[in-house]
């Protein structure tokens, strides 16, 4: 059986259907190990490979009549494929063949559509053949079929109720169709959802009232809920997220992007949360929402709430958690990072034992699966950042011996750069997906391919930076291992990348959709790389790898004579300087303790900055010491720092202003402030993000006073 | 309306809406890939026509070492649909694909666990033709979903339907008495 099954896959790989149809109607199907329904379903699978569509439709048929309301969709669509193949390809049949044909499939579905009344199936077959039909330029007014806008009517009607239904028909819809559907029924929902495009609001006061609405539909529906049990989702939920979504549309809308109104939709939220306690959707909007205005202590309590581990980490940690490394919540990303990367290494570890019992069970096509699945495990775009930023973390954190695994890092570095697109965008925006905004699609493939170029492309920078620094790292704490890659090298990737991502940014700037979606609470495209160049971090970070490069690789020192090197490692750009200062102005805190979210991710990246400007500086000085070591010296050489007086200046006024910072908020009063700010969550979270800046900023200072600088 | 086919290891980037259902456990990789190798028949996806995974169904089929060849059933390991898709049938018809293999397999019944406080689960499989055929103490380890903090491990309840092979039902005739996890093989 094992050898005709192998033999089969490889049939099926050469295209050769008729001799793996023969084979599995002769042999396979009774050893097997499928379901009938499967087996009809390969059968009918090597016939449409042999173009046998005929046969293809007798099976189909068979099945449908056979099963009833159970009948398998991909029945039901290759029967209306194949019939429509069938009479298109062939050049010999004249319209009225054509047209007989369509008819006695319109009068098959629609019998088996009057016995099986509460069959989804059955109706849907008829709008998916009208849509087919459409599509391909046939006349449908000969073949018995009723108008699609009939024909959406009454799979209303019959099923209008469904959870599922607008998703079903939504391939269907048009303008006209959603007209006469909203006119047509009595449902506030359709109304609310049908989403045209033509008739939506595009003013406050509109989403005023659609809010209102939605409020009054959720307290209709929210007494139907009361025997479900606190696990299932409510009836009534729906109508909090679609408020919700309204609620962000309304924060977009306003001037200066008032944020009552970001409030105003958690405060429905929580409460509906409150019913509905595990109900996943409610948590994955307020989840963006909080992940957007910087609240990312309370993103992860939500993650422990909802459970999320093991394989969704791949998918939903962008979605959900891309705004914590970025505001600066490091304790927290590391829980996340190192979660993936310990699920993608056991898993890719785990694979090959698998692979052996798949072997040993016979089930071959299973093998092939699971290799090309392990493959794409480790070409993860999750998985790739996840590595960057726990290299980062390290990096910025570092204050003693070398992590052993920079090393390691160091050692694919060639072969990632080779094939730098290779990574496979793995984000599930589809995961918090539950309305679909017409006017800005922020989870349209438009959107999610852009914001992706974009992600690369910042990545690229953060892991040719990643590079560059353990690749120093590892010079100095083990000086005499050989390295697979070159320092100049990166450092020219580092500079290239940069250069790239200039370019990416600029003409992203240009793009309307990028451009409408800038700032939306639930929108593919993060701003990191808007801020990395408007801190001149670019400027920054150019000058401080050449220097170092030129440092590492020249620096010589004269024996037995007295010199000092002056070294000058980059300047701190003004929008920095600029930046630390502000932190103290009344203005920099807002309305109960409130900071924008943008001020924490720019506050982020300067730490970042500072870090490894301090790393930098000790790095040098421990390559000196090692240089010196050993050597008898009454007047050692010293690496002196211009500017190195500035830096600490700015460190200690950014430590300062922090602390400073800190302590206006814990001042201010903790009852529940205007607008709906529960001031209380707003202080938890600042609290935690402030301390960790500070706590860096402190442990650098230790780090410079090691050195005696 | 959907379509049935068998699980793909890809799948595992689709399931993320419905494995962040709070009674719906999400596994190790390793897990997952043993149903997958070892009982590939039994792991069956439900998608609709435009991809989107509704639900699916894992399940094998074993002896219980205590009891011997008369205990071969199939059993129901992890069965979910995705909320927005629940209420049309799909469970009842994942649920028969499995009895209808287990039937193929010769097996004498198919069992499965469910928590004591998930109703809703109890009652449909209730009318699937399954009943209650002991209970098991402490099978869920901590507090249930959406239940008190702090509370206890919650019971199982493990329900049986006898298939065809057994015509005199045997398998399905309730214990008098709980039993604990251990005694479950």
């Amino acid at each position: 059986m094992s050898r005709l099954i192998y033999f089969l896959m490889i049939l099926e790989q050469q295209k050769d259907y008729t001799s793996a149809y023969e084979i599995f109607n002769k042999n396979i199907a009774v050893y097997d190990k499928e379901l009938p329904v499967l087996r009809d379903r390969r059968r009918v699978e090597y016939l449409v490979g042999m173009q046998s569509f005929d046969k293809a439709i007798q099976i189909c048929k068979e099945v449908v009549l056979s099963t009833g309301d159970a009948a398998d969709w991909f029945f039901f669509d290759n029967l209306i494929t194949c019939t429509i193949t069938s009479v298109s390809g062939n050049s010999e049949s004249s319209a009225a063949d054509t047209s007989s044909v369509i008819s006695e499939l319109v009068s098959f579905l629609t019998e088996e559509k009057a016995s099986h009344a509460r069959c989804i199936g059955h109706h849907y077959a008829l709008l998916h053949l009208r849509k087919l039909l459409e599509e391909r330029g046939f006349d449908c007014n000969d073949s018995g079929l009723a108008s699609m806008t009939s024909l959406v009517l009454a799979f209303y009607q019959s099923f209008g109720h469904k959870s599922p239904f607008f998703n079903y028909v939504r391939p269907c819809l048009t303008i006209a169709i959603c007209e006469t559907l909203v006119n047509d029924t009595t449902s506030k929902m359709s109304k609310l959802e049908t989403g045209s495009g033509d008739d939506l609001p595009v003013s406050l006061d509109d989403m005023y009232s659609l809010m209102a609405v939605c409020e009054v539909e959720r307290l209709t529906y929210l007494p139907l809920g009361n025997d479900l049990q606190s696990t299932e989702p409510q009836f009534s939920s729906k109508f909090i997220i679609l408020a919700a979504h309204y609620c962000v549309d309304a924060y977009m809308l306003s001037e200066c992007r008032d944020q009552k109104y970001l409030w105003t939709a958690l405060d429905k939220l929580r409460e509906a949360a409150e019913a509905s306690f595990m109900d996943s959707q409610l948590l994955m909007v307020m989840t963006r929402i909080y992940q957007h205005m910087g609240l990312v202590l309370t993103c992860t309590e939500l993650l422990d709430r909802m459970q999320i581990k093991q394989f969704l980490l791949q998918t939903t940690s962008w979605v959900l958690f891309n705004r914590l490394s970025s505001c600066g919540a490091r304790q927290q990303c590391r829980m996340l990072n190192s979660s993936l990367i310990k699920y993608i290494q056991s898993s890719t570890q785990s694979i090959p034992d698998f692979v052996i019992q798949a072997y040993r069970s016979g089930v071959y096509r299973k093998i092939v699966d699971m290799i090309q699945w392990k493959e794409s495990l480790l070409k993860s775009f999750a998985f790739i950042k996840c590595v960057v930023e726990e290299v980062m973390l390290d990096i910025i954190q570092l204050d003693s011996v070398s992590k052993f695994y920079f090393h390691e890092f160091l050692g694919d570095y060639n072969e990632v750069m080779q094939d730098w697109n290779q990574w496979v965008d793995d984000r599930d925006f589809d995961v918090s997906y539950n309305w679909e905004a017409p006017d800005t699609n922020w989870a349209g493939e438009e959107a999610k391919k852009l914001s992706y170029n974009l992600e690369l492309c910042w990545l690229k920078m953060r892991y040719t930076l990643a590079s560059c620094l353990c690749y120093l790292i590892c010079s100095v704490t083990n000086p005499t291992k050989h390295f697979k890659c070159d320092l100049s090298k990166v450092s020219t990737d580092f500079q290239a990348a940069i250069q790239e991502s200039s370019k990416v940014f600029s003409a992203l700037e240009e793009h309307k959709l990028a451009r409408d979606l800038c700032g939306h609470p639930f929108s593919p495209f993060s701003n990191q790389l808007s801020l990395f160049f408007k801190l001149r971090l670019d400027e920054f970070y150019a000058e401080l790898v050449k220097s170092l490069e030129a440092l590492t690789e020249n620096c010589t020192m004269n024996g037995g004579k007295t010199s000092s090197k002056v070294v000058k490692l980059a300047d701190i750009p003004d929008p920095i300087q600029k930046f630390v200062q502000q932190i103290s102005d009344d203005s920099f805190l807002l309305e109960n303790s409130q900071i924008k979210s943008e001020h924490l991710q720019k506050l982020q990246l300067i730490t970042e900055a500072l870090a490894i400007y301090v790393l930098s500086i000790g790095l040098l000085c421990r390559k000196l010491a090692k240089k010196n070591a050993g050597k008898k010296r009454t007047d050692e050489p010293t690496l002196e720092f211009p500017g190195l007086d500035a830096f600490k200046s700015l460190l200690e006024s950014l430590c300062d202003n922090v602390t400073k910072l800190t302590e206006r908020i814990d001042k201010t009063d903790s009852e529940i402030g205007t607008c709906g700010v529960d001031v209380e969550i707003v202080k938890k979270n600042l609290s935690c993000i402030l301390t960790q800046i500070k706590q860096l900023c402190v442990t650098k200072f230790d780090y410079l006073k090691s050195f005696n600088l | 309306m959907s379509s049935l086919r068998t699980f793909r290891c890809s799948d595992f980037l689709k399931l993320a809406k419905i494995n962040l259902d709070p009674l719906t456990e999400t596994y190790g990789l390793a897990f997952y890939l043993q149903y997958y190798v070892k009982w590939p028949e039994y792991f069956l996806m439900s998608e609709t026509p435009s991809g989107e995974i509704q639900g699916y169904i894992m399940g094998k089929s074993e002896t219980f070492r205590r009891e011997g060849e008369s205990s071969w059933h199939g059993h129901v390991t992890c069965l979910t649909v995705a909320p927005e898709h629940r209420r049309l049938g799909l469970a009842n018809k994942l649920m028969h694909l499995l009895e209808e293999m287990s039937e193929l397999k010769k097996c004498y019944f198919v069992d499965l666990f469910v928590r004591k406080s998930n109703t809703v689960a109890i009652n449909m499989y209730k009318k699937l033709g399954y009943s209650v055929y002991r209970e098991v103490l402490e099978y869920y380890s901590g507090e249930p979903p959406g239940g008190k903090k702090g509370a206890l491990d919650e019971n199982a309840y493990d329900m049986r339907k006898a298939l065809s092979r057994d015509h005199l039902k045997k398998s399905v005739i309730p214990l008098k008495h709980p039993v604990m996890p251990e005694d479950v093989d």
